[in-house]
């Protein structure tokens, strides 16, 4: 591992034996470096790989312009985040959402604090990634001494959401907005409540929250399984009839057709959430 | 505390479904076509008809008949929805060789002739005649035991069911 350039005394960026770039964190693993030093391993903190060249030069770029302690801030956050959700997330949350925080501090320190209209929807939704969200700006008072509003945590959800999903931010607003509403349709169809503490209702809106991802990536499953179509709709006839206005509405805002195996899967899941004790 | 033990033991959380149709049990996990096989729609079994009849495995209310009369769905009466399908893919039959006794709706008692199908001519036609008898509400119970058997007739239980706790 040598040292290509340090960006300040505590990240380096650096290539390995095949050239392949990327970004070193560390105490003091910039002091004093010059090109093609040996970097040392005992200083090495964490390793960061990005996809391309693309996002390694935007990373740089972002790390030499920002205070230090805003990344360190970001970084512990997505350790958490990490820990929490127990999955991986995209390599450019170390990006996104540092870049995010940097700007949320320059905002809140012009006086600038904006609301977050997903609020309430993030909340409910992303309950994990909330979560996420609160811990982030306690640890963001505790270290920057900047005291954010809940709206913050949501948008900070929000970044933690897309390095999940894979997404970008507009697609996960989107997302946010249509499962909330697939649940009041559902509620309306049917003229009942859905206790949102059960169990049933949590593993409903789970399936919701993949099926917005399939919608919003355009990546619908179709199988044509015409046995469970055959069966479903002739079991659930009602349900399915709710399905179908879900799939009327998701036509409307967002102009792509529900296939019919979304539609099979949906009346299953929606069976499940009105039926159950 | 002391009524929550009772329900433990109490035979209401029990309930028994009794082979529909005569013939061999097996793990409807064996099934081939997933919608089965995988249990997507419901767990259960699957019986390898030895005569062409299907009979109410429980008291019980008729809840559909298939336009195509190749499954019936029964809602028992402690509430367990029974789905009966004989043979796979055999909608396409369009009602060929099925014969039912009982129209969607009827109550009907455990032993009720509801259906009646040709397995000899449903084979030559190039259908498999497995027949998945599963239950489909599986989030209202803790435990669906099913049990597998040669030859069962109506007085042999093929599935028995445990209500969750209250």
């Amino acid at each position: 591992m040598r040292v290509i350039k340090a960006i300040n005394n505590n990240v380096v960026s650096a290539k390995d034996d095949t050239g392949r770039e990327f970004v070193v964190m560390g105490r003091g693993i910039g002091f004093k470096v010059k090109e093609n030093m040996e970097i040392d391993q005992d200083r090495i903190e964490k390793v960061f790989y990005m996809d391309n060249q693309n996002t390694i030069d935007h990373f740089k770029e972002l790390l030499s312009n920002i205070p230090m302690q805003h990344f360190k801030v970001s970084n512990d956050i997505i350790t958490y985040a990490k820990q929490i959700l127990n999955k991986k997330l995209n390599q450019n949350i170390y990006i996104t959402l540092t870049d995010h925080i940097n700007f949320a501090v320059e905002r809140y320190n012009q006086g600038m604090m904006f609301q977050n209209p997903l609020l309430w929807e993030v909340q409910s939704i992303y309950k994990n990634e909330f979560q996420i969200g609160e811990y982030a700006i306690r640890h963001i008072s505790d270290q920057l001494g900047i005291f954010f509003p809940e709206d913050e945590a949501a948008s900070i959800a929000l970044h933690i959401v897309n390095a999940e999903y894979n997404t970008v931010m507009a697609d996960a607003m989107n997302m946010t907005k249509m499962v909330p509403v697939i649940v009041d349709i559902v509620k309306e169809y049917y003229q009942t409540d859905i206790a949102e503490d059960s169990l049933h209702y949590e593993r409903f809106v789970t399936h919701l929250k993949f099926l917005a991802q399939r919608i919003i990536n355009r990546e619908l499953l179709d199988s044509q399984e015409a046995e469970l179509h055959n069966v479903v709709t002739n079991l659930y006839p009602k349900e399915y009839a709710c399905a179908q206005e879900i799939a009327k509405y998701i036509e409307n805002i967002y102009t792509y057709k529900i296939t019919e195996e979304e539609l099979v899967y949906l009346t299953v899941h929606i069976r499940r959430v009105i039926t159950v004790d | 505390m002391i009524s929550k033990l009772k329900s433990l033991f109490s035979k209401d959380d029990k309930e028994l479904i009794y082979a529909p149709i005569p013939g061999d049990v097996i793990p409807v996990t064996k099934v081939s076509d997933p919608t089965f096989g995988q249990e997507l729609v419901g767990k259960g079994v699957a019986i390898i008809p030895r005569e062409g009849k299907v009979y109410a495995p429980v008291n019980g209310n008729v809840s559909t008949i298939f336009p195509t009369l190749h499954a019936i769905a029964m809602v028992s009466e402690n509430g367990a929805e029974i789905l009966m399908h004989i043979g796979l893919e055999t909608v396409k039959l369009k009602g060929e060789f099925f014969t039912a006794h009982v129209e969607s709706g009827a109550d009907v008692k455990k032993g009720d002739l509801l259906l009646e199908f040709d397995v000899e001519a449903i084979k030559n036609a190039g259908y498999d005649i497995v027949s998945p008898v599963v239950v489909c509400n599986v989030d209202n119970y803790a435990v669906i035991d099913s049990k597998v058997d040669q030859n069962a007739g109506n007085k042999d239980v093929i599935i028995a069911l445990t209500k969750n706790a209250q």
